[in-house]
């Protein structure tokens, strides 16, 4: 299996849609597993949801950016936004931090619904990351320079 | 009770009596699926109170981590309204495994409401 796709797009919901089909899609052709291809299509989705309602377009990246790639032994799922210094940003490394030093990362999940069960109105489900890694089973890690927050899931077969 | 058609996802409710069942088909990927499925499920609560629900989602195709707050908002409802409830999904879909396991651990805390892969 060998595939690869570099796209730029706008932060606009719309272009989830189009980038995650067009990724599970080049995946089957490929020759992975439905499960693969849908636990991949979760991970597109997440990321670019999170980068849509937490990043910022700045001069230094102007759009947001989604790096596919499928080898033999692994896919890999890059997306960048720009950034600020807030409480977005700060949320952000709090949960990574979490997920890091955590050897379960289930019982991270888990943890998660049990707060959404005591408490379902409060805003932001803030589960997408915990779901990559749960759910998912990809490894995550991040970059933050320059202005621009860079997430990356990796998956080993 | 009305059926939920909004965008990609379908919820269809059927039943008469004491039983009713309940499908959801398509996909839930909007940007605050809560907004619009609370009130809907909020809205089914009344007439549901004391029967037997099951909660089909075995042709759910995708749903967005949004979507999840809203489902345990419901199920708790369902919990407190005391409607006896069985959850399905499809234990053969890897995403639907990993996605609906985690509910059917929380969901032990619920007397009226049981998880169960089919």
């Amino acid at each position: 299996m060998k595939a690869r796709i570099q796209v730029e797009v706008s932060p606009v919901w719309g272009v989830i849609n189009e980038t995650k089909s067009k990724i599970k899609g080049l995946m089957l052709e490929d020759g992975a597993s439905q499960g693969m291809a849908d636990f991949t299509e979760i991970v597109v989705s997440e990321l670019l949801e999170n980068a849509i309602k937490y990043g910022y377009e700045n001069n230094f990246l102007p759009y947001v950016s989604v790096k596919f790639d499928l080898t033999d032994t692994s896919v890999t799922v890059k997306v960048s936004n720009g950034i600020r210094e807030d409480d977005n940003l700060d949320g952000f490394k709090k949960i990574m931090q979490k997920i890091e030093t955590t050897e379960n990362k289930e019982s991270l999940y888990i943890e998660r619904l049990m707060e959404i069960m005591e408490n379902p109105d409060a805003k932001g489900s803030q589960f997408g990351l915990y779901r990559i890694v749960s759910e998912c089973g990809f490894n995550l890690s991040f970059t933050a320079e320059n202005h621009v927050l860079e997430v990356i899931a990796i998956r080993n077969f | 009770m009305d059926n939920f058609k909004v965008e990609d996802l379908e919820i269809k409710i059927s039943g008469t009596g004491s039983d009713f069942q309940m499908k959801w088909s398509g996909r839930s990927e909007s940007r605050n699926p809560g907004e619009i499925l609370n009130p809907y499920l909020d809205g089914l609560m009344k007439s549901l109170s004391g029967k037997k629900l099951t909660v089909d989602y075995c042709s759910l195709e995708y749903m967005n981590s949004s979507t999840v707050p809203p489902i345990i908002r419901f199920v708790k409802n369902c919990d407190t309204n005391n409607i006896e409830t069985t959850i399905n999904y499809k234990k053969d879909s890897e995403w639907q495994s990993a996605s609906f396991k985690p509910l059917q651990t929380v969901c032990t805390l619920l007397k009226k409401v049981k998880v169960i892969g089919i």
